[in-house]
């Protein structure tokens, strides 16, 4: 196995265009070391961690910058982060364990396209996008389209991920992530459910509402029927349940070693239902009635 | 007896050895590095069931730097078991799990050894693969040992298929009673396997000496039969094979049967160090040892109880089905086990219960901590509870009904000296705030009992060397696992020779200098090697005495020793330092050594003549449900404990925690899960769920005083018993919290919300 350590993006990208599908970029390493011991070895392994500029949170206009090499745990220690985008700071605290979390990259994350990844559902409720470089043309391109199946982007073997863009949410907005996994935060999550909502002046009707489904489909999803059901209307406990319901028939879970198919519809409902009920009690200071 | 006639025994000095272990000093097996040591590998059964047709070794061979790759065809014609012998330390003819040991190599570096083992090829023939132990059991099952006979005592006219194991448990006439009985409550329980996960892996290392002498180095909780089981199997004498211990990282039962615990990797490693002609050391990574070592089996009980209005119980019928796995393993000691447990230990004057061990193929059965033990109490604590449901009594007050008093019998022990699992429930109850603490909405209250009876078994043996300076080198069979010869030894011997604990060294377990053990497993450390090591020392203080006699010119009988004084009783004035007179020792008989042992027949005789006093507890607990996600919490746990005295208290409450927290991991998370094929599908830390310190309430441990054992000063077995009673308390309380009765294990957050939606 090849290993570089490019200084520079421009490198970086020169080295993905020569060595294509054999190469693997490499940022915390959490999932790429568990590849390399546990799967296949990649032909070349090339270290992005040596490129400057590519860590740090910043305000930029309207929304915050963050690097791909921010780790988790800078995220979540950011009071920025905290402050503005609450959704994505508790997906960075029910993220792992503490080792992990100072390992691991929020780029490392989204660029592993797990559908169980913890920050992309706030990231989709969010409406981010990232910034994508290939050795001839960079884009700017919104998450709710990056994902193309698990493990799959649209990056495919030769594009890097240079910068996560996050649009400040309405002042007035709400939400919550919601993580279900037998053993918390150091579990891989069984389902995350991300919500995001914004009453309306008379803190009476919906006018906006964003759900992101993790772990429950080839790609982390918004669940759109659910969300359509609700905009513009009075949050009722009726309309909240029903709702719910309707983000279980959205997703499309597996079963496989970790639960069911039909357990993770169950949680779905149940983390919809909590995540909203929340949201607008913090958005609203009332309960659904 | 009370604490204050003891220097040190009873008290909680810090464990000898502990400091290196946190510190991560190269203690373990692992360290050890030989020269010229090769890695080894083994190459395992991708088929649960299978014909293997050929194995083509020849590319494998030919990689530089591959030294050895060994098959069945290099190893005797000899197989291996205890109770069926039927296994062979690499498969001949056919393969029974996916995990069973087919070929191995040994190479310069373990990447050459990986690479070494995909260029063998095998080719199989599949064959149909049974994963249920009642399909197993079924006439149209498949064949799993084609030469292995039904056990002998099986009842005539029974027809069934792949049972390596029966017994039944025969007391009055349960039919009679049962017909006359005013309640009946009929259930069947599920256990699923699990896996000790110890966090050391296990490691084995072999050299060939230049006499032609074996050496194997191994993490074995079973140092001795490890050693019988590598000379059986690659037919040498007995006296050429040594085996060391390494230090063990956990073993919970998983690392106690011999070469079977770990899938023969002791005689393979010793196989190729023998064919390479150099010394070669295999550790397996995490995988490797969830699909191929030995695990707790998962059992299905069914079982009916007839009980008078008054809450009586009249008579019991049952039945276990017990997975052995691929090979009989400890499959029929502890699916026996579980078939006695399964009748319960309160009064029983009618009682039919039989049980069958059936092979399937899977990992195979070990001796986990407890074996047998936690299975059988899920069934037959939760069976009570659902007993007086049925008879509107209160849980705990129907058990103190069925109450066993000093010389009664229970399944499995013919006479009680004394009975203090009454004790343990009224403790508990008072600990947990029984009938007192307000439960919130889905919260609920639960208790359970479990006993852990001690009885036959094989003995061992201690030996005391009493060095210049008065200290002591302590020889025992058993190894250090967190266990008696960094707890409890040293306190023993410290307390007969009244030197301190600093003074005593234990010495890990090397065939060719320590007494034969037949292991460190059965709650039997502190019974055997304590009662040994006791009387060893006594015998060492009496040789000392005897000496310090004529220079203090005192009879032997009127010496005492304290701080490492010999003194006169009642004239402290007359004394001679202990190392005055084990120095002359030296000059006169090399050095004073005491032997002891702890001799089985003469426990059984004792027992015989005037019961036996066995350990009982009583857990109890409060859990929270969340009846969205199934999640369930513990809010409140008690664990109150008979394990005698307890002869160093913070190692027992330690055993207690550990074995509780082990089944409160297999209550609420832990299975190994198969798909139809038999492959384990979680093999790794990541799926497989052990509970994480935040899962875990703080186990409020209560030892109970007063009902001293057969060990000794009293002490009773404390490793094990823990592990009893917590699967059921668990789902008791979540009965109390929601009226659902789950009888099938684990109680994650699936099956409960499943059970909820189902109710
Ligand atoms: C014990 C453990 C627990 C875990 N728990 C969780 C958890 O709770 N929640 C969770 O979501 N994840 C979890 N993970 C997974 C992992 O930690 C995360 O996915 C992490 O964010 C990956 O980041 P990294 O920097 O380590 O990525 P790496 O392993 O370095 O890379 C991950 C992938 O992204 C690619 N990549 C990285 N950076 C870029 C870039 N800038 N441009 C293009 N491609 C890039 C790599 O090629 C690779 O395919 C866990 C992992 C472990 C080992």
């Amino acid at each position: 196995m090849e290993y570089f350590a490019p200084k520079s993006i421009a490198e970086a990208l020169s080295l993905l265009e020569r060595y294509g599908g054999e190469a693997k970029v490499i940022a915390g390493g959490t999932d790429v070391m568990v590849d390399i011991k546990y799967k296949e070895e990649p032909g070349c392994l090339i270290n992005i961690k040596a490129i400057g500029g590519l860590a740090g949170i910043k305000e930029n206009n309207g929304g915050v910058r963050i690097g791909p090499l921010t780790t988790i745990r800078d995220l979540e220690t950011s009071a920025l982060i905290r402050d503005k985008l609450p959704v994505l700071w508790e997906a960075a605290h029910q993220f792992a364990s503490l080792q992990i979390r100072n390992t691991a990259t929020i780029g490392g994350n989204i660029c592993r396209a797990s559908p169980s990844g913890e920050t992309l559902t706030p990231l989709l409720v969010l409406e981010a996008s990232g910034n994508i470089a290939f050795s001839d043309k960079e884009t700017a391109e919104p998450f709710i389209n990056f994902f193309s199946g698990p493990g799959k982007t649209t990056l495919g073997a030769k594009g890097l991920l240079t910068a996560i863009d996050v649009p400040y949410p309405a002042a007035e907005s709400r939400g919550v992530y919601l993580k279900h996994a037998v053993r918390g935060a150091m579990d891989i999550a069984m389902v995350g459910v991300a919500v995001l909502i914004t009453p309306d002046a008379a803190k009476k009707a919906v006018r906006d509402v964003r759900i992101g489904l993790g772990a429950v489909a080839p790609t982390p999803i918004r669940a759109a029927k659910a969300e359509a059901s609700l905009r513009g209307k009075p949050l009722t406990p009726a309309l909240l349940k029903q709702a719910a319901e309707l983000a279980a028939s959205e997703a499309s879970p597996i079963d496989d070693q970790r639960s069911s198919a039909e357990y993770r519809r169950w949680i779905v409902e149940a983390l919809t239902r909590r995540g909203l009920a929340q949201s607008w009690k913090a958005a609203t200071g009332k309960e659904a009635v | 007896m009370a604490k204050a006639e003891f220097t040190v025994v009873g008290s909680s000095p810090a464990r000898i050895g502990g400091v290196e272990r946190v510190v991560g000093k190269g203690v373990y097996g692992i360290d050890v590095m030989l020269k010229d040591q090769l890695h080894g590998g083994i190459l395992r059964s991708q088929y649960a069931h299978a014909k293997i047709v050929s194995i083509d070794i020849s590319e494998a061979k030919a990689l530089l730097g591959v030294h050895a790759v060994v098959t069945a065809a290099d190893a005797p014609d000899v197989r291996y078991g205890r109770s069926y012998i039927d296994r062979y330390i690499l498969a001949r003819h056919k393969v029974r799990f996916m995990g069973d040991p087919v070929a191995a190599v040994a190479a310069e570096t373990p990447a050459l050894v990986k690479q070494a083992l995909k260029k063998i090829k095998v080719v199989y023939e599949p064959l149909p693969v049974v994963i249920d132990p009642e399909d197993a059991m079924r006439p149209e099952a498949p064949t799993l040992h084609e030469d292995m006979p039904l056990p002998k005592n099986l009842p005539d006219g029974v027809k069934v298929k792949n049972v390596c194991g029966f017994t039944a448990v025969h007391v009055g006439d349960p039919e009679k009673a049962m017909a006359e009985a005013d309640v009946i409550v009929e259930e069947a329980y599920e256990t699923k396997m699990i896996h000790p996960q110890y966090l050391e892996p296990r490691m084995t290392a072999a050299q060939v000496e230049p006499n032609g002498r074996l050496t194997v180095w191994a993490n074995a909780q079973a140092p001795f039969p490890v050693r019988q089981e590598v000379a059986k199997t690659l037919g040498m004498p007995l006296n050429k094979v040594r085996v060391i211990s390494a230090e063990l990282g956990g073993g919970f039962g998983g690392k106690g049967s011999g070469i079977t615990s770990g899938a023969a990797v002791e005689p393979i490693c010793a196989l190729l160090a023998m064919k390479a002609k150099r010394a070669v050391m295999i550790v397996l990574d995490k995988a490797e040892e969830t699909i191929s070592t030995t695990i707790r089996a998962g059992a299905k009980m069914y079982i009916k109880t007839g009980v008078k209005k008054d809450g009586t119980i009249v008579a019991r019928t049952g039945k276990v089905i017990y997975d052995a796995g691929a090979y009989s393993g400890f499959g029929t000691q502890a699916g026996g086990r579980c078939t006695n447990m399964l009748g319960g230990w309160y009064l029983m004057p009618n009682c039919h219960i039989d049980g069958y061990v059936v092979y399937t193929n899977k990992q195979v059965c070990g001796p986990v901590r407890g074996p047998g033990g936690p299975q059988a109490a899920f069934a037959v604590e939760s069976h009570m509870d659902s007993i007086a449901t049925k008879l509107g009594m209160d849980p705990a007050e129907f058990r103190m009904k069925n109450m066993p008093k000093p010389g009664d019998k229970i399944v499995g022990v013919p006479k009680l000296r004394d009975v203090s699992l009454g004790e343990t429930i009224r403790i508990a109850k008072e600990k947990i705030g029984w009938g007192k603490v307000k439960l919130e909405k889905n919260q609920g209250i639960g208790i359970a009992t479990g006993s852990w009876i001690e009885s036959a078994g094989p003995g061992g043996g201690a030996v005391v060397k009493i060095n210049e300076d008065g200290s002591a080198t302590v020889h025992i069979g058993k190894i250090d696992m967190g266990t008696i010869p960094g707890f409890g030894i040293p306190l023993i011997v410290a307390e007969e020779l009244g030197i301190p604990v600093s003074d005593v060294t234990v010495v890990n377990v090397d065939t060719d200098a320590s007494p034969w053990d037949a292991g460190t497993v059965g709650s039997r450390g502190i019974l055997v090697s304590g009662t040994a090591a006791r009387l060893a020392a006594i015998d060492a203080r009496g040789q000392i005495f005897k000496m310090a006699a004529s220079l203090l010119e005192a009879s032997p009988d009127d010496l005492e020793i304290k701080d490492k004084q010999i003194r006169v009783k009642g004239t402290p004035a007359k004394s001679v330092a202990l190392a005055t007179v084990a120095t002359n020792a030296h000059n006169i008989i090399g050095e004073v050594i005491g032997r002891g042992y702890c001799d089985n027949l003469a426990l059984m005789a004792e027992e015989k003549a005037h019961g036996s006093s066995q350990p009982f507890t009583t857990h109890a607990c409060i859990v929270e449900v969340d009846t969205d996600t199934g999640n369930v919490k513990i809010l409140k746990y008690v664990a109150v404990h008979d394990i005698g005295f307890p002869i160093h208290r913070a190692a027992v409450e330690g055993q207690i925690e550990g074995a509780a927290a082990m089944s409160i991991g297999q209550a609420l998370c832990e299975q190994v899960v198969f798909d139809k094929n038999g492959r384990t599908m979680n093999p790794s830390f990541v799926d497989y769920l052990m509970p994480t310190i935040n899962m875990m309430p703080r186990i409020e441990t209560t030892l109970v005083p007063g009902y001293p054992g057969a060990g000794p000063y009293g002490a009773k077995g404390a490793g094990e018993i823990a592990c009893v009673p917590p699967l059921a308390c668990i789902a008791n309380a979540i009965y109390n919290a929601t009226g659902v009765r789950i009888r099938k294990l684990p109680l994650s957050p699936e099956n409960v919300l499943r059970s909820l939606k189902e109710a």
